[in-house]
């Protein structure tokens, strides 16, 4: 856990703000590199430290936290730059194949409660 | 206890006595490669290993440690344990995404895949220059250099695994016998090598596996050899380690652990899957045991594997 606080209830202005904020969160997170200065531009291997298994430690997360499915294999989530990530997830969400859970869900989740 | 006993987290139809199982064989690893500094909140959020489930694990002798905070547990207990009961991140990769590359293998023509090597500086501000290098599949050593401080591109390669893999000769089948009721498990350096250890305790990694089979089979004046590349099956690709024995003139690549831990999982169908038959659709050879994949400034680093399909075989559904 990294010592960013999650933004509270209602404090994303939209619910692209909102998974954005969750994203990052969770990136942070599971990140050997996560840290304070997250930003879009960001990539996930040559910033954040990413490597096989913790790429497959994430996508499993964001699986389980959107609720997105079972993901298939020619629509895993990009393993490009921290708003790849975030794009991807607010597209799955707009179009309704992912529901952006709720703050006391993502606590759970992150364990940060 | 009764099966409505069981922990949250638990996978369904799982029993007691498979989970006091589970830590009986936990407890064969040697303490002293035990480094217990992990929190149930790690094992949480990273392996998805319920706390209630924990406890339970706990009470049957999962090793731990009492700190100020609470316990503490080994990062490779956890994700053993989480892997044995079909999660984690490992297990759930295997278990959804490997056996629909092994399927198509079924569809008896070849499938074309991408794999992209990803990496990045470990050291910045070592030097004005990163060298890397990069071992692709079938042993071709490439040099990249990259300026200080910019990203070091993707390198893509194309792979087009072979599918008419020869069956195993009964005669040559023996060494896998070897290795049949070895279960896996994640194992630390010191001992994953140790064929002492591999046999004392029954439990292997894919490293083990590998060097036990080629022991074997060459006690029987097979030739073998163990072989290190990479599981290419989309999206992820995966570092792995297996045998292979020299069946007229090629060299056939096999894992029968690997195999038998999917049978279990219920995602291979175990008749069109018996132990010995070859992985090689599966998987890229890189060379033998022990050949870096990446290095920066000769030293092996970490990277990422993306794997993309390009076709799907003609005639698949």
């Amino acid at each position: 856990m990294t010592d960013r606080d999650l933004v509270p209830a209602g404090a994303a202005a939209t619910q692209q703000e909102l998974v954005e904020e969750i994203v990052a969160q969770l990136v942070g997170d599971i990140a050997p590199d996560g840290d304070e200065r997250l930003s879009p531009d960001l990539s996930l291997v040559a910033d954040l430290g990413y490597n096989s298994l913790l790429v497959i430690e994430l996508a499993f997360a964001l699986e389980d936290l959107f609720g997105l499915g079972s993901t298939r294999p020619e629509d895993a989530p990009p393993i490009g730059t921290l708003g790849d990530l975030q794009r991807y997830i607010a597209e799955k969400v707009a179009s309704g194949q992912a529901t952006v859970p709720a703050p006391d869900d993502v606590q759970l989740f992150l364990g940060t409660r | 206890m009764t099966t409505d006993d069981l922990p949250r987290g638990v996978p369904p139809g799982t029993t007691w006595d498979e989970l006091a199982h589970l830590v009986e064989k936990l407890r064969r690893i040697p303490d002293r490669v035990r480094i217990l500094d992990r929190t149930p909140h790690w094992a949480w959020t990273r392996l998805r290993l319920r706390p209630e489930l924990l406890s339970c694990l706990t009470e049957l002798g999962l090793p731990r440690r009492t700190a100020e905070d609470g316990l503490l547990y080994d990062r490779y207990d956890l994700a053993n344990s989480a892997m044995q009961l079909g999660q984690g991140p490992l297990a759930r990769s295997a278990r959804r995404f490997w056996p629909i590359a092994m399927d198509r293998v079924d569809a008896g023509t070849s499938t074309r895949y991408e794999m992209k090597y990803q990496m990045r500086c470990p050291d910045p501000g070592h030097g004005p220059v990163c060298h890397y290098l990069l071992t692709l599949p079938g042993g071709e050593v490439v040099a990249r250099d990259v300026p200080a401080g910019e990203t070091m591109p993707d390198v893509t390669v194309e792979i087009v695994p072979e599918i008419d893999w020869p069956e195993l000769p009964d005669r040559m089948r023996a060494p896998l016998a070897a290795v049949g009721e070895l279960d896996f498990m994640l194992l630390r350096e010191e001992i994953r090598r140790d064929l002492s250890f591999v046999r004392d305790s029954g439990l292997a990694d894919c490293a083990g596996t590998a060097i036990l089979v080629v022991e074997e089979a060459r006690k029987l004046g097979l030739r073998a050899r163990a072989s290190f590349g990479c599981v290419v099956a989309p999206p992820f690709g995966v570092e792995h380690y297996w045998a292979e024995l020299l069946v007229g003139d090629r060299w056939l690549p096999v894992d029968p652990v690997l195999i038998r831990q999917m049978v279990v999982w219920g995602v291979l169908d175990g008749d069109r899957w018996p132990p010995h038959r070859s992985i090689g659709p599966l998987v890229a050879r890189i060379g033998d045991l022990g050949v870096p994949l990446v290095r920066h400034e000769g030293e092996e680093i970490p990277s990422t594997l993306p794997v993309r399909l390009l076709t799907e075989p003609v005639g698949a559904a």
